[in-house]
């Protein structure tokens, strides 16, 4: 299993521990990560100025990771799902491939539609599987109950083909329960994080992530755990922010990414998997995981 | 009729199939906090008043969360309308996020929306990819070649 | 009147009823096929009509046992029509009788087969929330009220078994030696009256449809709160047998699109719906009983007024507005969601205890092998087809073959019942030239 690690913009620039978590725990799975020089940004917060720019820097990305020989492993819902869509019109229409090639002949790069993206959810769930991730940890999460938060972005638009059932999602609990913990259905856990509006106006975005987070708190939850670069940034980093916005200084929900938690599981050192960069309350979460663990 | 581009629906946006059922306005997210209504923005299309909606501040409120194509049991796509609304306002000049003129400009002076960030953990300690020992990362090896191809995308239709 | 005077009429539900006592008041032999059991359809399943309120079953079984009763109408129950040959005035109609198991002759519909059954199944006519045994009678009001043995899961006749019924019937009516029939029927026309099925809202995640415990279809409704229901009539939340507080109900639940479902109106989910409502709060006056549609289609006779009632005396509200989500409250199993009132443009928030979706009614999902046997064509939804659909509704496209209710296109019983008696003249038509030529 080999693919080429694509990290969108915000993890490679500021979220490095998502980086740091995936690629400790990659390489334990046998998932080798390869890193192809000048991906770019995917394009998906140029949308709104110009739908064409982000549909040209997705099918950039996918050229050169066909150049490589290799699929995309996206990190991030929006990458993944802007990708996507752009793969899903280009494989329906050769006229527009034509297009996009004109456009990508000037950097020496063509697509033919050979390269596919990945979310981490599939590679997860299908190449690596939830059996292999059991046999590879080395302590479990029994006892924690954890708040699966898919992100829109993995969930739809369906019609190009995403990791999640956009109703009623059930890989990422998966995930979580191959840790050993608890994965529950929460009435909100298709809400959006508000990210995207963000962008524009970020207070009602802040209270959109609040609501949600004031919700989860009153259900019994050690925590929360994401799959996507935005809605960790918004629920994470935002975290302190969002309390005063909703005028909730009860809110105290670690957000893990994904990998993050897999990786502990996996015996991993909590500052090799970047966990002191969390900025929500995650070392409450690790100390009890740590006494657990201690016996 | 006019020709709303959407990725999906190449023939463009369906938005005279819509009954105004409201579907898309109850499950925005937007609709909730904010003035935007998916199901009125199709209403001012079917309308024609376009202008308007240009003029108006509700369609930079979506969140982009895609609920409202997910579930509109008649096949429009009022996400696509709204950011194709976007797109014509930025191209006429009116006025729209500034965010967006930033996070363009470094796209094109280096390939993504924003530089490399110093963070910071709990004892204020800071970090960057090469203290982290992640490695470094190169940007597109023709920048010139990749804004060219880059300004030429604002020119294209996609409709 | 002779041979050229008969008819088949396939589908025993209301259509095929008022068309078989039409034609056999004026003396025409009628041969109604019913594939089921008893004769009935869906009206037999509903609790009340609207707009009148009448009980469904109360003006229906007098109809059903007047077909029982005539002596021109030869009931083929547990029958199919196989093969047709032949021509308007001259067909020969070949239907095939599955085997009851129970002597018609015998049997005296008490019931202690059944009682002494030991196979459980989910109960049809109780839209699956409660079960039945596999000798049974599918409902009380049952024409013929005779039992039957259901040959897929019995357990003598899948696994050669039990026979606990035989052993306790005192009137000997058991017979497991009963083998399938066929016979070929003369007839100078035949009529369909096929009926209609119900739309599985399950594709349709977002609205919880087995889910989510209390969300249920219209029809489901209907069984739960009729007297004859798994609950006897008490109108129970599906998590916790208590009474709901309150109740929504959805319209279009796959009508009217052009995605998932169908994209036709099915014509009386408005109406059925606003009777529903009447019911729950009749049966629960402290209810609180929500209607949310886009349209409000109540354009027959009385419609309009009917809706009004269940506004201004009963307290109905309707809001026009669709929810996208519907969401379980996991410590009590209620449901909310968002909508927008699409009148106010106002965004809010709704809990209920029950949750009725109103969902597409289609066809019989039989009307395509049935078609290709009788030859005739069906459109894209598995509608009979009318070459001329205006000036002459009843049609198919082979002449000598008429259509009546549901199976034609969407519509409500009165309607229904017209267009059996329409289908009734357009057959005594044919008769007519038959038996002059």
């Amino acid at each position: 299993m080999r693919y080429a690690l694509y990290l969108g913009c915000w993890i490679r620039t500021e979220l490095y521990n998502v980086e740091m978590s995936t690629r400790e725990v990659m390489a334990r799975l046998g998932v080798e990560l390869v890193d192809v020089p000048g991906f770019s940004c995917c394009g998906y917060p140029l949308r709104s100025l110009n739908m064409p720019t982000m549909f040209y820097l997705s099918a950039r990305n996918l050229a050169l990771a066909e150049r490589e020989g290799l699929d995309l492993f996206a990190l991030c819902n929006g990458c993944h799902a802007s990708i996507s869509e752009v793969k899903y019109a280009l494989d329906r229409d050769p006229d527009l491939v034509r297009q996009v090639n004109e456009n990508l002949a000037l950097e020496g790069l063509e697509y033919t539609g050979r390269s596919r993206v990945m979310h981490l959810l599939e590679i997860l769930s299908g190449d690596v599987g939830v059996e292999r991730i059991r046999t590879s940890l080395t302590r479990g999460l029994e006892g924690f109950r954890f708040a699966p938060h898919y992100g829109c972005h993995a969930l739809r638009p369906s019609v190009v083909g995403r990791p999640e059932d956009p109703e009623d999602p059930k890989i990422l609990d998966g995930l979580i329960r191959a840790l050993g913990a608890e994965a529950a259905y929460y009435p909100e856990r298709l809400d959006c994080c508000g990210s995207s509006l963000g962008i524009y106006d970020i207070e009602s975005a802040l209270k959109m992530a609040g609501a949600k987070l004031s919700s989860i708190k009153g259900r019994g939850f050690d925590g929360m755990v994401v799959v996507c670069p935005f809605c960790y940034k918004m629920y994470d980093s935002r975290q302190d922010v969002i309390k005063r916005v909703v005028e909730d200084e009860g809110i105290e929900i670690p957000v893990f990414y994904y990998t993050q938690l897999l990786g502990l599981t996996m015996g991993l050192d909590a500052r090799r998997l970047g966990l002191h960069l969390n900025q929500s309350p995650v070392e409450l979460a690790i100390q009890r995981m740590e006494e657990m663990w201690r016996g | 009729m006019i020709k709303l581009p959407s990725i999906i629906q190449r023939g463009g946006v369906p938005y005279e199939q819509c009954n105004q059922c409201g579907k898309c306005a109850s499950g925005c997210p937007a609709a909730r906090y904010l003035e935007l209504k998916p199901r009125k923005v199709v209403l001012m299309v079917q309308r024609g008043k376009i202008d308007e909606l240009l003029k108006s501040g509700f369609i930079w409120e979506c969140t982009q969360c895609h609920q409202c194509m997910e579930r509109c049991p008649r096949d429009v796509t009022p996400f696509d309308i709204i950011i194709s609304l976007q797109n014509t306002a930025v191209r006429a000049g009116l006025p729209f996020p500034e965010n967006l003129t930033t996070i363009s400009n470094s796209i094109r002076s280096r390939s993504l929306v924003q530089g490399n960030q110093e963070v910071f953990d709990g004892d204020f300690e800071s970090y960057d990819r090469v203290s982290l020992g992640l490695p470094d990362l190169r940007p597109p090896e023709n920048m010139e070649a990749f804004r060219e191809a880059l300004d030429k995308s604002f020119s294209w239709d996609l409709s | 009147m002779g041979k050229a005077a008969s008819v088949v009429v396939i589908g025993g539900g209301i259509a095929g009823i008022q068309a078989s006592l039409d034609l056999a008041d004026r003396g025409v032999r009628v041969h109604l096929v019913e594939k089921t059991p008893s004769i009935g359809g869906k009206m037999a399943l509903l609790d009340k009509t609207f707009p009148t309120m009448d009980c469904a079953i109360c003006i229906l079984a007098p109809k059903m046992i007047e077909v029982y009763r005539h002596p021109n109408i030869e009931l083929l129950t547990l029958s199919e029509v196989t093969h047709v040959e032949g021509g308007a005035g001259d067909f020969r109609v070949t239907v095939a009788k599955k085997p009851r198991y129970v002597d018609e002759s015998k049997c005296i519909g008490c019931g202690v087969c059944a009682s002494k059954c030991p196979v459980r199944v989910p109960d049809e006519a109780q839209m699956g929330l409660s079960t039945r045994r596999a000798a049974h009678l599918p409902f009380p009001q049952a024409v013929p009220l005779i039992y039957s043995i259901d040959e897929r899961n019995c357990l003598y006749l899948t696994k050669g078994i039990c026979r606990v019924c035989e052993r306790f019937c005192e009137a000997g009516a058991i017979d497991f030696e009963q083998k399938p029939e066929e016979r070929v029927i003369d007839a100078a026309s035949i009529i369909v009256a096929t009926g209609l099925d119900t739309y599985d809202p399950s594709p349709l995640k977002e609205y919880g449809y087995r889910r989510f415990k209390n969300v249920v279809t219209a029809l489901e409704l209907e069984r739960m709160i009729t007297a004859t229901g798994p609950t006897e009539g008490q109108l129970l939340r599906p998590s916790d047998g208590r009474h709901p507080e309150s109740v929504a109900f959805i319209q279009c639940v796959g009508s009217r699109s052009l995605s998932e479902g169908y994209p036709y109106c099915s014509a009386v989910c408005c109406m059925h719906a606003t009777k529903e409502a009447i019911l729950v709060r009749e049966h629960i006056p402290e209810a609180r009983v929500t209607i949310m549609y886009t349209d409000m289609r109540a354009f027959g006779k009385g419609f309009r007024e009917f809706v009004n009632r269940a506004r201004d005396e009963y307290g109905v509200e309707y809001i026009r507005g669709k929810p996208a989500e519907i969401r379980e409250e996991p410590r009590d199993s209620g449901l909310s969601f968002w909508y927008e009132d699409t009148v106010t443009g106002e965004m809010l928030q709704r809990r209920v205890d029950l949750l009725v979706l109103c969902t597409a009614l289609t066809p019989s999902r039989d009307n395509k092998r049935l078609a290709e046997i009788l030859g005739v064509e069906l459109d894209e939804h598995d509608f009979f087809v009318q070459p001329d659909h205006m000036l002459s509704p009843l049609g198919t496209t082979r002449e000598g073959i008429f259509v009546c209710g549901y199976s034609q296109g969407p519509k409500d019983i009165p309607d229904t019942i017209a267009e059996a008696s329409g289908a009734t003249a357009m057959s005594a038509e044919v008769i007519r030239r038959a038996m002059r030529g």
